[in-house]
C-alpha cells in the first residue's frame, strides 16, 4: 500500500533530510514517533504529495508519487489522502457541513449534503452542522476535521499530533474517532506523533531516530 | 459549498474591510457617469436648441447674452433694437427666415416672448390636443409644455402676465392673455416660454408707460395740468408707437451658407447700435468652457478611481495574507494553483464589478441632484437615461479592477503550501 524507500529531501534552506523507509499495508495503522526535526511531518507531507523527494521512492497504492504531474498529485491528494492536520486548518467562516462538502467539491466530486451529514452524525456531531467553525470547540471542530479527511474515502489518512495539545481523556477519544472513521472507509492510517500515550492503540509502530 | 460560495461569505465576513475601496471606486465612477453625461445631454440639447438658428440681432452688447436671452431664455437682454433691423434682415436675399422676439413680461416665472407664428419654425414643436392652434389676434396666448403643465390652464382659460422676467413684477391686470393652443414636450427651451404676438407685448408696455408719465406729470403739475398740453402729449406718443415700436431681438435662418460670412459683418457695421450673435461660434467657446471646468472634475473623479485601484491591490494583498492557511488548506485538499488563483481573481473581479455598478447608479442618483438643483442653460435633464457611455465607464474601471486582480492572484496561486500552514 505505501512504500516509503530510500527518501532523501531538501529543503530551501539547503538542508538535507534522510527519511527512514515505511512501508504500510492497506487497513493497517502505523504510529510513526519521534522528537522535532527527525522528519515525521515531512513524511507526512511526502506522502500527501505536497512535497516531492530528492531521491528514493514514495510510492502509495502503487503510484510512485514522482511519476505524477504536480495537477495529478493534486488530484491523488484530493481523492487518495485524507488529511488532520495539528492545527486542523478548517475554514473558520464556515459551517461544519459547509467545511465538509467544501473538500468535496475541492477534490472534483459532486456535493453529497447527505453523505457529509451522516458523517457528522458518526462523529456526533449532527447537532452543530450548521454552526460556524469558529463557534465550536477544539473537541468538536477535530472531529469535522476528521469528517472532512475522510468524506473523499480515501485511501491513506494522515495524522500530524492529532492528539498533542489534548488530555488524556481527549487524546484517547479523539484517537478512537480517528482509528473509527479510517476503519469507517476502509483507509491506511498513518499518525505522526511525539504524544506516546497513544501508541497502543495502533497496530505497528515505527520510531524515527 | 463551492469557491463561489466561499468567496461570496468570505467578502461578507470582511466586507467592512473593503467598504473604503468600494466607495472610493464608486464614487470615482459615479463622478465621471454624471459629468460625462451632463455634458453630453447639456450639449445635445443647447445644440438641438439653437440648431436653426443662424444668426441673432440684438442690441449692442455680449453676443452671448444675446443668445442667452433671445435663444436660451435665460439672461436678460442687452436692450431693444427698432423694427428697422427687422425690415432690412427681411428683404436681405441672403435670409430665409427673420423671425421679431419681444420680451418683457412673464407669468409664474416663465417668459411671454412677442413674435410671430414663424417662430415655431425655428423651434419645432406639435400642438398637444386638436383644439390648440397658433395665435392670430393681440392677446391670444401659446403655452410650452411645461408652462401649462405647471399651470394647470387649459384653452379658453386666462391668466394676467407681470412685469418683467423673474418673479414678482407689478400685474397687468388689464390686459388678460387667453390660452387658445398648447405645446408638445420638445425637451426644449420651448417648453417653457409662452409665446404671444408682438401686438401684446407692445401694447402692455405702451400702456405702462403712458401710465408711468401720468404718474410723472400728476406729480409735478397734478390737476392742474391742462388737457391741451395732455392731447399734444399723447399725439407726440402716437406717432412714436405707430413708426418706433421696439423688439428684443430679430432671429435669422440664413438662405445659404455664404450668408455666414456676409451678414453678421453687415450687422454689426450697422449705425443703429446692433450686434449679430452666431451661435455656432458662442455655444462652440460656451461647451469648450464647460468642457474644460468638467474636464478637471473629471480629472479629480479619475483620481478616485486610480486611488481605489491601489486600494484594491493592497486590499488584495491584505486579504491573501490573512487567509494564506485557508488558501494553503484548500490546496492540501486538492485545490489546484488555478483554482486559488480564481478565488482571489474572482474577489477582486467581484469588487470592481460592485464598485462599478454602483459608481453608475450613484452617478446618475447625483444627476438627479444637479438636475434638482441648478438650470443647466435650461436644459432638461434625464437623469435616469443609462447610456452606452456608463457601460464603457464601468468596463473601464471593470478592466483595470480585474487587471490589478491578477496580480495578487498569481500571488496565490503561488503560495508555498507547507510554509503557509505551518505559520503561526
Amino acid at each position: 500500500m505505501i512504500t516509503v524507500e530510500n527518501v532523501t529531501v531538501s529543503y530551501r534552506t539547503g538542508a538535507d533530510i534522510k527519511i527512514p523507509d515505511v512501508t504500510l499495508d492497506s487497513a493497517e495503522s502505523l504510529v510513526v514517533l519521534g522528537r522535532s526535526g527527525q522528519g515525521k511531518s515531512t513524511l507526512i507531507h511526502l506522502l500527501a504529495g505536497l512535497i516531492t523527494a530528492q531521491s528514493g521512492v514514495v510510492s502509495v497504492a502503487g503510484i510512485n508519487l514522482a511519476d505524477l504531474t504536480e495537477r495529478a498529485r493534486d488530484a491523488f491528494r484530493a481523492n487518495s489522502v485524507g488529511i488532520v492536520f495539528q492545527k486542523l486548518h478548517l475554514f473558520l467562516d464556515l459551517t461544519a457541513l459547509e467545511n465538509i462538502t467544501f473538500a468535496q467539491n475541492l477534490a472534483g466530486n459532486s456535493i453529497n449534503e447527505t453523505h457529509a451529514s451522516e458523517l457528522l452524525a458518526f462523529l456526533g456531531l449532527q447537532k452543530f452542522q450548521d454552526v460556524t467553525v469558529a463557534r465550536l470547540s477544539h473537541g468538536q471542530a477535530q472531529r469535522v476535521a476528521i469528517a472532512r479527511a475522510i468524506v473523499n474515502r480515501p485511501k491513506i489518512i494522515l495524522a500530524d499530533e492529532p492528539t498533542s495539545s489534548l488530555d488524556d481523556e481527549n487524546a484517547a477519544s479523539a484517537l478512537k474517532l480517528l482509528i473509527d472513521a479510517a476503519k469507517s472507509v476502509n483507509a491506511a492510517l498513518l499518525v505522526a506523533t511525539h504524544d506516546r500515550r497513544i501508541v497502543s492503540s495502533f497496530s505497528r509502530v515505527q520510531e524515527f531516530v | 459549498m463551492n469557491p463561489l460560495g466561499f468567496l461570496v461569505r468570505t467578502l461578507k465576513t470582511d466586507l467592512n474591510k473593503w467598504i473604503v475601496n468600494l466607495s472610493l471606486l464608486a464614487f470615482g465612477v459615479a463622478g465621471v457617469v454624471c459629468l460625462r453625461s451632463l455634458e453630453s445631454q447639456v450639449a445635445s440639447n443647447v445644440l438641438s436648441d439653437a440648431r436653426n438658428i443662424d444668426m441673432v440681432a440684438g442690441a449692442r452688447g455680449s453676443a452671448l447674452q444675446i443668445i442667452m436671452s433671445a435663444v436660451f431664455q435665460l439672461d436678460v437682454p442687452t436692450g431693444n433694437i427698432t423694427q428697422q433691423v427687422l425690415s432690412d434682415l427681411k428683404t436681405n436675399r441672403g435670409v430665409k427666415l427673420a423671425v421679431p422676439v419681444s420680451m418683457g413680461d412673464s407669468f409664474s416665472g416663465f417668459r411671454v416672448i412677442g413674435t410671430t407664428p414663424d417662430y415655431l419654425e425655428l423651434f419645432p414643436a406639435e400642438f398637444a390636443g386638436k383644439d390648440s392652434q397658433i395665435f392670430k389676434s393681440a392677446f391670444d396666448a401659446v403655452l410650452g409644455a411645461e408652462v401649462a403643465a405647471s399651470s394647470k390652464l387649459r384653452i379658453g382659460d386666462t391668466f394676467v402676465g407681470s412685469h418683467g422676467l423673474g418673479n414678482g413684477g407689478e400685474q397687468h391686470a388689464q390686459f388678460p392673455y387667453k390660452v387658445v393652443g398648447i405645446l408638445a414636450a420638445t425637451g426644449g427651451v420651448v417648453d417653457r416660454v409662452i409665446l404671444t404676438p408682438l401686438e401684446s407685448v407692445w401694447a402692455v408696455h405702451e400702456a405702462q408707460h403712458h401710465h408711468a408719465e401720468n404718474e410723472s406729470d400728476d406729480e409735478a403739475g397734478g390737476p392742474h395740468t391742462s388737457h391741451h398740453h395732455h392731447d399734444e402729449k399723447d399725439h407726440d406718443h402716437d406717432t412714436i408707437h405707430a413708426n418706433d415700436r421696439k423688439i428684443t431681438a430679430v432671429l435669422i435662418k440664413f438662405s445659404s451658407p455664404l450668408s455666414a460670412a456676409i451678414i453678421p459683418r453687415m450687422v454689426n457695421d450697422r449705425p443703429d447700435g446692433v450686434t449679430a450673435a452666431v451661435p455656432a461660434v458662442e455655444l462652440t467657446r460656451l461647451t469648450a468652457l464647460f468642457r474644460g471646468v468638467a474636464g478637471l472634475i473629471s480629472g479629480g473623479a479619475f483620481l478616485l478611481i486610480a486611488l481605489s485601484m491601489l486600494g484594491f491591490i493592497l486590499g488584495l494583498y491584505r486579504a491573501l495574507r490573512e487567509r494564506k492557511r485557508e488558501l494553503a488548506s484548500m490546496r492540501a485538499l486538492g485545490a489546484s494553483r488555478a483554482a486559488l488563483f480564481s478565488i482571489v481573481f474572482g474577489e477582486g473581479t467581484l469588487l470592481s464589478f460592485s464598485g462599478a455598478v454602483l459608481g453608475v447608479f450613484l452617478g446618475h442618483f447625483l444627476l438627479w441632484i444637479v438636475q434638482l438643483k441648478f438650470s443647466l442653460l435650461g436644459t432638461r435633464i434625464d437623469a435616469w437615461q443609462f447610456t452606452m457611455d456608463d457601460v464603457l465607464v464601468a468596463g473601464a474601471a471593470l478592466t483595470l479592477g480585474i487587471l490589478i486582480s491578477s496580480l495578487p492572484a498569481f500571488s496565490a496561486g503561488r503560495i508555498n503550501v507547507i510554509e503557509a500552514l505551518n505559520e503561526k
